[in-house]
């Protein structure tokens, strides 16, 4: 079996900041991963050449086998950490537009998700508010049936209420041999759903290990051992 | 995906432009309406001509120069905003926060791209003939018409051969040489000088406009330089001729072949500005 994520030797500059420096690691596909880190440790960098948004400064990235490209954005499902939509058009136009380009996106079971959340398809994006507007990307990128799902920040700009439905629909609407990596700093609010964790710090990976390791090998939660590895 | 792609490219600019350019048609047809009204109200008043007539007649003639006025502010302001909005779409679709859908779409950066190229030229081809309708609008009258008729016919019997073969080859390359600098090589130029923006660390957007400039101002010296380098493209022209008017000799470029180099050089510009955008949104994109 394939890693779903590969990282050999990768390396990311901007200008003289290293971001990423020289990380070498892989992930199995099948399981929600957390991808942990203080603010500026290099997550979102990370998830963002993951999905080709930035070009390594050196080293490879290989998704499934694959470099980043039109292939891999095919089974790549990724929630930025802002909001990318047209704020002119409706909900139900950038349904459509899932629809056009992303084979594996399921019309009904977006339209399902927003009817649960009371919120009306043919309303446009200016006129929600910020935490709605992070509601509908999130059903979109959940709407797919993709092999990987690239969550950064999901929960960060939410309610704790919020928070849970976030999670929930994540956990509820992906496909057991698929693989979820959820960047994140509010360690507390998604531990009971990872498998594995990454830990990463000033662009080195600390620390690649499984929930259940830390929990019954070291007798800690992954917040508590958060804590630990990045106590300042 | 280069079909949907364009759908929806379109649709991201449409609205704004079609009420832009159905406002300046909606300006237009007002306009005419005025001077039909105004010839209306000379017609009846030649014959009876008071100070009331005159004082009219000034109204008019001061309403008609600002009209005027307006109108030509209002031709050059569309076609500027036309280009400098389409540029800004293309800006925010690739580099914005758009940028993170637009470039996490399972599509080729080629297909990007030509997406972005093709509504630009479909607008710039309505734009040209929306202001085209609109001064036809305002200048077409039983007096004029003539003039206007005589000149498309001059220009086509020329392009057709009928005026002879100079004449013919001088019309294809002066449609050819304007069609590949409006829609070839201003079009690329202004992708790639966006694509040279993102590459900068902030003002990403100024740096669009100082690529633009430089790059044109900098390929306009080059080929100036070449043109008097390069005896048969040299504008400047010498003849040598005896008292009855015979050429002795001559020195300097001939016209079509000035237009025909130009129309090659800013088809080469276009393939390798288009070639440097696809090269920044593949190798170089860095999205902040």
């Amino acid at each position: 079996m394939n890693p779903i994520l590969e990282c050999k030797g990768l390396t990311k500059r901007y200008g003289n900041k290293t971001a990423l420096d020289q990380i070498s690691f892989s992930l199995m596909p099948g399981k929600i991963i957390g991808l942990l880190g203080p603010n500026g440790s290099g997550k979102t960098t990370l998830i963002k050449l993951l999905n080709g948004l930035l070009v390594p400064t050196e080293g490879h990235i290989f998704i499934d086998g694959l470099a980043p490209g039109v292939e891999t954005k095919k089974f790549v499902s990724y929630l930025p950490e802002r909001t990318y939509l047209n704020s002119w058009m409706k909900v139900c136009d950038i349904i459509d537009f899932f629809q056009d380009f992303y084979e594996d996106f399921d019309k009904a079971r977006a339209y399902d998700m927003l009817k649960r959340l009371n919120i009306n398809p043919s309303d446009r994006l200016r006129t929600m508010s910020k935490g709605t507007k992070e509601k509908v990307q999130l059903i979109l990128v959940m709407s797919r049936r993709a092999r990987l799902y690239c969550l950064d920040e999901p929960i960060a700009g939410v309610d704790p209420a919020a928070r849970d439905y976030i999670l929930s629909t994540i956990i509820q609407n992906y496909d057991e041999n698929a693989t979820i990596i959820i960047s994140t700093h509010l360690i507390s609010d998604v531990e009971n759903i990872l498998d594995d964790v990454v830990f990463i710090q000033n662009g080195h990976i600390r620390m690649v290990d499984s929930v259940e390791n830390i929990r019954f090998n070291q007798g800690k939660s992954v917040d508590a051992l958060f804590r630990e590895v990045f106590k300042c | 995906m280069l079909k949907k792609l364009y759908k929806y490219d379109w649709k991201s600019v449409s609205m704004l432009l079609l009420v832009l350019h159905g406002v300046l048609l909606a300006y237009s047809v007002i306009g005419r309406l005025a001077v039909v009204i105004a010839e209306n109200f000379a017609t009846k008043g030649g014959n009876n001509f008071d100070t009331h007539t005159s004082l009219v007649t000034t109204i008019f003639g001061m309403s008609a120069v600002a009209y005027i006025l307006i109108y030509v502010i209002f031709i050059i302001g569309i076609v500027l905003a036309t280009i400098l909005y389409l540029a800004a779409r293309m800006q925010k679709s690739l580099f914005s926060d758009e940028g993170y859908l637009t470039n996490t779409l399972p599509v080729s950066q080629d297909k990007l791209l030509w997406s972005k190229i093709l509504v630009f030229w479909t607008w710039s081809a309505i734009d040209f003939l929306c202001v085209a309708l609109s001064i036809l609008i305002l200048a077409s009258y039983p007096e004029t018409m003539q003039d206007i008729l005589d000149g498309f016919q001059l220009f086509f019997t020329s392009l057709l051969g009928f005026e002879g073969f100079n004449a013919m080859t001088n019309a294809i390359a002066v449609t050819l040489g304007l069609i590949a600098e409006y829609f070839f090589y201003m079009t690329s130029l202004i992708l790639f000088s966006i694509c040279l923006g993102s590459l900068f660390k902030t003002h990403k957007s100024l740096g669009a406009v100082v690529s633009f400039f430089g790059i044109n101002i900098g390929q306009s010296v080059v080929m100036l330089i070449l043109m008097f380098i390069l005896p048969p493209l040299s504008p400047i022209t010498s003849v040598v001729t005896t008292e009855s008017g015979e050429i002795i000799s001559s020195t300097g470029g001939n016209e079509t072949a000035q237009v025909l180099f130009m129309l090659i050089w800013y088809l080469v510009l276009s393939v390798v500005f288009y070639l440097g955008s696809r090269y920044i949104l593949t190798k170089k994109l860095n999205l902040d």
